[in-house]
């Protein structure tokens, strides 16, 4: 059963003569379950994608469906409803509320959901506890280190339990036993049953996933199933 | 909206200089309307007080002299009636109340011990006080009928006149060697214009006077009644005085009514003008301090572009953005009005109680101004806010996160 289904999804930019294409008819279908890795070069047009992905940017043209939904045509307003309760986004740079605590951070997309104040603050809690936060739980961002910081923002992301994860360089910022911590946390998730899409430059972390997507200059170039992971992507990338 | 608002309290707080600074503008504005506006109330409350004769429908009539021949009569006869001539208007149904007034400029007015002192009489019946709106000082009485029909010898006196001749209630002075006792001391007005020479009259009985003068009255004051109009009564008034002392009822010089109307309007007019000059004054500070919330809310929205993308891409409609910053607004202009009224009562407490010259009157703060302050800092806050928070919903949430802050 297919939760995402791309078709020839563009994403094209003017500034002056110059134009460029960050995607470039982008066709790709993601099912249920999916644990998945976006591989690329710099530049290459991976973010676009996952923007897209997360409604967070329309695209110039193209057909999105999510959960059986076309979501293309949508309004902003019922882009919002989708990326509020479909869609967990974790970003390289967390982006957290600085002025709140971690379990206000988490609470937050349950605000948005209309939930009450004691599910919100049980879910919140929950949550924080499940990425091992919790006993950080009214510490604000400046007072967690990045690793933590990351873990409220999955936490965040999934608050609202989500159909998919989206993750931009979730590891980027983060020294290796963070990132480690990280990857382990996300292969949880994947054993949970969460559909995760992950874009990464740690092969360690493409490593733990079940399926690579390679792009190049907006073009899917690669997308290979691994199965099972580590010898498979040795072998692609002696190719 | 609960949760929207305790957010929206915790991210004032994170901001606290910059939400101070908002506050700090509403509150100055709305304490430049109030104070402003209080001055110009307590300015024209005193002022009109002073006026309130003027203001009131009370009509003078002062026989003068015709200026007209009439029917074979020549022009220039000296006109004048007598107490019961006048009291015959007392039957017509356009008047409600009437007091004939006698007056004396030269009597001799002294002390008990014969020192002379600068007052003049006038002789009134019993609703002169009350249709003169003459206050009294506590202890004194008014002048009554049975004043009148006993003939007493007593006095009510000008306040003025009591400081000059160091005379309380209970004293006696004398009046062409007559010994009168003070039974009634006027009360000084609150500042304002003083109207003539009222400070220094002694208002004694008018059949005393008649008893100690052969006079004539000068003078009547009528209260119209209910629905009769100051024009329509003065046409009466000179149409019944034309009819008994056979004179042209065109002739206006025969019988003096003075008409006020227009120098009260005139009056009004520029009172309530200075009054709306402190206001405007007032609403163009209030119209600066919400420029600099709107200022401060556009700041706040390019500051915080990052964080309306993270709420945009957590969920958020551009209605709940739209919302928030409204709201934040709306706190932050509530905040500044609830203080800056506070603040005005505070001030103008303070201003009354450090004693202003008696010509600015007291300041109060209307229910009037109130109101007003508040619809333009409504009006004023919904512009502000409104602008600014439209700018962070229409935000794009892949463009807002990818600002740098
Ligand atoms: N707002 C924009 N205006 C113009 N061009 C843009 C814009 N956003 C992205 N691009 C271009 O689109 C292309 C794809 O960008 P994208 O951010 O998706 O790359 P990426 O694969 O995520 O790169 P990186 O690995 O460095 O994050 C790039 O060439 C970039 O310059
Ligand atoms: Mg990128």
């Amino acid at each position: 059963m297919s939760l995402v289904q791309l078709k020839d999804i563009s994403k094209h930019y003017q500034s002056g003569d110059e134009h460029v294409y960050a995607l470039d008819g982008v066709t790709l279908t993601i099912k249920k379950g999916e644990f998945l890795s976006i591989l690329g070069p710099s530049g290459s047009g991976k973010s676009t994608l996952m923007n897209v992905l997360g409604c967070l940017d329309k695209p110039t043209a193209g057909f999105y469906q999510l959960d059986d939904h076309d979501v293309s045509s949508f309004s902003s307003k019922e882009l919002a409803a989708v990326r509020n309760s479909k869609i967990g986004f974790v970003f390289q740079s967390f982006n957290l509320l600085e002025y709140a605590t971690a379990l206000e951070n988490v609470m937050l997309p349950l605000v948005y959901a209309g939930v009450n104040l004691r599910k919100r603050r049980a879910k919140a809690a929950e949550l924080l506890e499940r990425v091992g936060l919790g006993d950080r739980m009214s510490h604000k961002p400046n007072q967690l280190s990045g690793g933590q910081k990351q873990r409220v923002a999955i936490a965040r992301a999934l608050v609202n339990d989500p159909q998919i994860i989206l993750a931009d360089e979730p590891t980027g910022a983060l020294d290796s036993k963070s990132g480690a911590e990280i990857e382990a946390l996300f292969s949880e998730l994947h054993h949970e049953g969460r559909t995760l899409i992950v874009v990464t430059h740690d092969i360690s972390l493409a490593r733990r996933t079940k399926r690579i997507i390679n792009i190049k200059d907006g073009k899917v170039v690669d997308d290979e199933i691994l199965e099972p992971s580590s010898t498979i992507y040795h072998r692609r990338e002696g190719d | 909206m609960r949760p929207m608002l305790q957010q929206i309290v915790q991210m004032l707080f994170a901001h606290r200089l910059r939400s101070l600074l908002a506050v700090t503008a509403v509150v100055w504005g709305i304490v430049s309307v109030l104070v402003l506006m209080a001055l110009g109330e307590g300015f024209y409350q005193i002022n009109a007080k002073s006026f309130s004769l003027l203001m009131s429908d009370t009509q003078l009539a002062l026989p003068e002299m015709t200026s007209k021949p009439w029917q074979g009569l020549p022009a220039r006869r000296e006109v004048s009636f007598t107490e019961p001539e006048f009291r015959l208007l007392e039957k017509q149904s356009a008047i409600k109340a009437l007091s004939v007034v006698f007056q004396k400029w030269d009597a001799a007015v002294t002390d008990i011990t014969g020192h002379t002192l600068p007052g003049y009489i006038r002789g009134v019946d019993n609703n002169y006080i009350a249709m003169r709106k003459i206050k009294l000082a506590s202890g004194s009485r008014n002048i009554s009928t049975r004043d009148i029909n006993r003939y007493s010898r007593i006095a009510v006196i000008g306040w003025q006149l009591a400081q000059q001749g160091g005379l309380t209630i209970g004293d006696k002075l004398r009046v062409n060697g007559v010994p009168f006792l003070v039974a009634g001391i006027t009360r000084q007005s609150e500042g304002g214009m003083s109207m003539g020479r009222e400070d220094n009259q002694v208002l004694i009985p008018s059949s005393t006077f008649t008893e100690l003068w052969n006079d004539k009255p000068v003078q009547i004051m009528v209260t119209p009644a209910a629905g009769i109009s100051g024009v329509v009564l003065r046409k009466n008034l000179l149409s019944f005085f034309a009819s008994q002392k056979h004179f042209d009822p065109s002739d206006k010089r025969a019988v003096w009514l003075p008409d006020f109307s227009q120098d009260v309007k005139f009056f009004t007019t520029l009172l309530r003008g200075i009054q709306l000059f402190l206001g405007a004054s007032g609403a163009m500070t209030l119209a600066v301090g919400a420029l600099g919330v709107a200022n401060i809310m556009f700041l706040s929205v390019t500051e915080r572009t990052r964080e309306i993308g993270v709420r945009l891409a957590i969920g958020a409609s551009p209605n709940n953005i739209l919302v928030q910053f409204l709201l934040e607004g709306g706190v932050l202009v509530s905040i500044g009005t609830a203080v800056g009224i506070a603040l005005s009562y505070v001030l103008i407490l303070l201003l009354n109680q450090m004693g202003l010259p008696d010509w600015l009157g007291s300041p109060v703060i209307s229910a009037d101004a109130v109101l007003m302050a508040l619809s333009v800092t409504v009006v004023l806050a919904l512009l502000a806010s409104f602008f600014p928070a439209r700018r962070a919903s229409n935000l794009i949430p892949v463009i807002a996160l990818s600002a740098r802050v």
